[in-house]
């Protein structure tokens, strides 16, 4: 798992606190019922906070599963 | 406070299985992480409590008063933005910016506060209140330059400050100070414009858990330091005492030694709020004498009780102090220019706050300053905090006289004291009373604190009973020394709060309490809800006179039993009314 990856675990971490780690992995909107647009809003302040970069409104469609969370960081982290 | 930390610190908290303190957040932005944040301040604050916040609807600040008000909420935090007094000052609406429209603005934010005003003066009679003002930079809606202040924002301004000035007068209503928040969070780290408008919070996170930091200080403020001890040499006067001689010494700008004048200051302006103050000094009790009847001392030697000057260890003196006090190592603060006596004294008494006087540093002395105001800080100054010196002294005296004079017996003793109790029911919002129940830990029968919600509750509900008692005799004043709260039903009345100072011990005021208690209510029983703490021995010493068996939880007290246990008791009641 990259550093990316680890740390975006750990984000994960505190926004759905009954998920394990395996189940974060896998985990997406469509899964997990608490993935509101509340937590949503959440995950998005604490990724913000963790890494220090900002994610536009248009973006938050990509804020669906850790997957595509982590490829969306990827690129940002890459472009930064 | 990170997000990720405050999510953390909620979730270990979510196990705890204890009494909910429940906060209603009131504000017409979207509370968001400001909710988060503020539970986990105050979860921090309250660690025995589980905490619950609970909020409104977005953008109807009045609306969300008016539920405050009808909450069942332990505590209100209401956060007005400019938003709040007019839409325009908003982001999320466009209503315009224009030098025509500026007065009318103004019209309308002077009456938003007015009704702002009314509001809070009604949910602050049920519940107790921490305000927060406008914290964000307003918009751009001056034609000025930036660098020049439009006459338009200082009349905006002049509105807020007029009604915060008027809302800090309504009982049991705390206004953030916004200077403090400005320290903490520079006012341009505070907008998140792209939050603001694609969700309607309009704080940046960090800022959010500044001023949720502050809300929870006001809702739960730290208990206040009770007594400062301070070195001489190089913290109370620059200059070694021994060395430069009774002269030598300064405090003034001539000499480079101002610090230490608005040092001596400070302590003064602490005394007068009822701080007690006491020296440890390693130096010649002669010279120190001498030093302290200067006249250009900004405080009087007399402000100092007790003063120890010797040779001995720091905490030797220290010691004796807090013995002479009565009080814990934790609410005390000692200052003192050296870090080995500081490390000294903290190594026997971890528990007290040690605290450096950096000389030649003008700077670090008074950021000591400010800690030292911040760690004494108190909501009222009551007649108590005034006599506390004299009545200390009055107590050392009263021991003094008790032990020494072993011809007469103690009945005796006591009788001759011109003791005078005054009792009465406790007065609604009466602060000197609540700080009783909240700071007594020694004769304290259960060692419950109780919030201004809670006391109010206490003194209304039904069948409710209280004793306030006041207490002086021929060596002085002792004030306002006890409380007791409970209900009476049918014969029984069940005390569930009692608090007595530590100061007014020995004197058999709990028995005449007890005994006026049965005798004004005309009981046969009292059942008192006692519960062991690590430091309540004092209490438990004085009931289990009245019990055969081991003292553990609650226990009754029978009319007979009492009055045939009570000792001799010779106090004057001055005053009663119903209680």
């Amino acid at each position: 798992m990259s550093n990316v990856e680890e740390r975006l675990l750990g984000c994960f971490r505190a926004v759905f606190t009954n998920l394990s780690s395996d189940e974060i992995l896998q985990c997406s909107n469509a899964s997990v019922a608490s993935w509101d647009s509340l937590a949503t809003v959440t995950l998005v302040s604490v990724i913000e906070e963790e890494f220090g970069v900002t994610i536009a409104p248009e973006e938050y469609d990509y804020m669906v599963s850790f997957e595509l969370v982590s490829q969306c960081l990827k690129t940002k982290t890459v472009n930064a | 406070m990170k997000l990720a930390e405050a999510l953390k610190i909620l979730q270990n908290a979510s196990s705890r299985e204890t009494e909910t303190f429940t906060v209603y957040l009131a504000c017409g932005i979207l509370p968001l992480h400001l909710t988060t944040f503020l539970a986990a301040h105050l979860s921090k604050r309250l660690p025995e409590r589980a905490i619950e916040i609970r909020t409104g609807l977005y953008g109807d600040l009045p609306g969300n008063l008016v539920q405050l008000q009808m909450s069942s909420a332990h505590a209100g935090a209401v956060v007005i933005e400019w938003s709040d007094l007019d839409p325009r000052l908003g982001l999320r609406r466009l209503g315009g910016w224009g030098p025509s429209i500026l007065p009318d603005i103004l019209v309308g934010v002077q009456l938003a506060l007015n009704q702002l005003l009314q509001l809070l003066g009604s949910c602050s009679q049920s519940v107790p209140l921490a305000l927060c003002l406008p914290n964000l930079p307003l918009p751009p809606i001056s034609h000025q330059p930036r660098e020049q202040s439009g006459l338009d924002t200082l009349l905006l301004e002049k509105s807020l400050y007029d009604f915060a000035a008027t809302a800090a007068q309504i009982p049991h209503v705390k206004v953030v100070n916004r200077q403090r928040l400005d320290t903490t969070s520079p006012i341009f780290e505070r907008l998140d414009v792209k939050s603001d408008l694609s969700t309607g919070f309009p704080y940046r996170t960090a800022h959010a858990s500044k001023l949720a930091e502050l809300l929870s200080d006001l809702i739960a403020p730290r208990t206040p330091k009770k007594g400062l001890i301070t070195d001489l040499d190089d913290t109370l006067w620059r200059g070694l005492l021994g060395e430069d001689g009774v002269d030598g010494i300064s405090w003034d700008l001539d000499r480079h030694s101002h610090i230490h004048a608005l040092y001596q200051q400070l302590l003064r302006a602490l005394s007068e709020s009822g701080v007690m103050l006491g020296i440890s000094s390693k130096n010649d009790p002669e010279l120190v004498t001498e030093a302290l009847n200067r006249q250009d001392l900004l405080l009087p030697k007399d402000r100092f009780f007790p003063i120890e000057v010797n040779w001995n260890s720091k905490s030797q003196s220290v010691d004796r102090i807090l013995k002479l006090w009565n009080i814990s190592a934790d609410a005390v603060v000692f200052v003192d220019d050296s870090p080995l006596e500081l490390a000294e004294v903290k190594a026997i008494y971890p528990g007290i706050e040690c605290l450096r006087f950096p000389i030649d540093d003008e700077q670090g002395a008074y950021d000591l300053l400010e800690k030292l105001r911040d760690l004494f800080g108190k909501q009222h100054i009551m007649a108590e905090d005034v006599i506390r010196v004299a009545s200390l002294r009055s107590g050392v005296e009263f021991h003094q006289h008790a032990k020494s004079d072993s011809a007469q017996p103690l009945e005796a003793f006591l009788g001759q004291l011109e003791a005078e109790l005054t009792l009465s029911p406790v007065p609604a919002g009466d602060a000197r009373a609540l700080e009783l129940v909240n700071k007594t830990n020694q004769f304290n029968l259960n060692g419950r604190r109780l919030n201004d919600a809670e006391f109010q509750y206490a003194l209304n509900r039904r069948g409710a009973v209280s004793l306030l008692v006041s207490y002086t005799d021929k060596y002085g004043p002792l004030g306002k020394i006890a409380v007791l709260l409970g209900e009476v039903s049918a014969n029984v009345l069940k005390i569930d709060t009692w608090v007595m100072s530590c100061r007014a011990f020995s004197r058999r005021i709990e028995d005449r309490c007890l005994q006026y208690l049965f005798e004004s209510l005309d009981i046969s029983e009292i059942e008192l809800d006692l519960q062991p703490t690590t430091r309540n021995g004092p209490i438990r010493d004085f009931l289990a006179k009245f019990v055969n068996a081991e003292l553990t939880s609650s226990l009754r007290i029978q009319r007979e039993t009492f009055m045939s246990t009570k000792p001799a008791l010779s106090h004057k009641i001055s005053e009663t009314s119903y209680v």
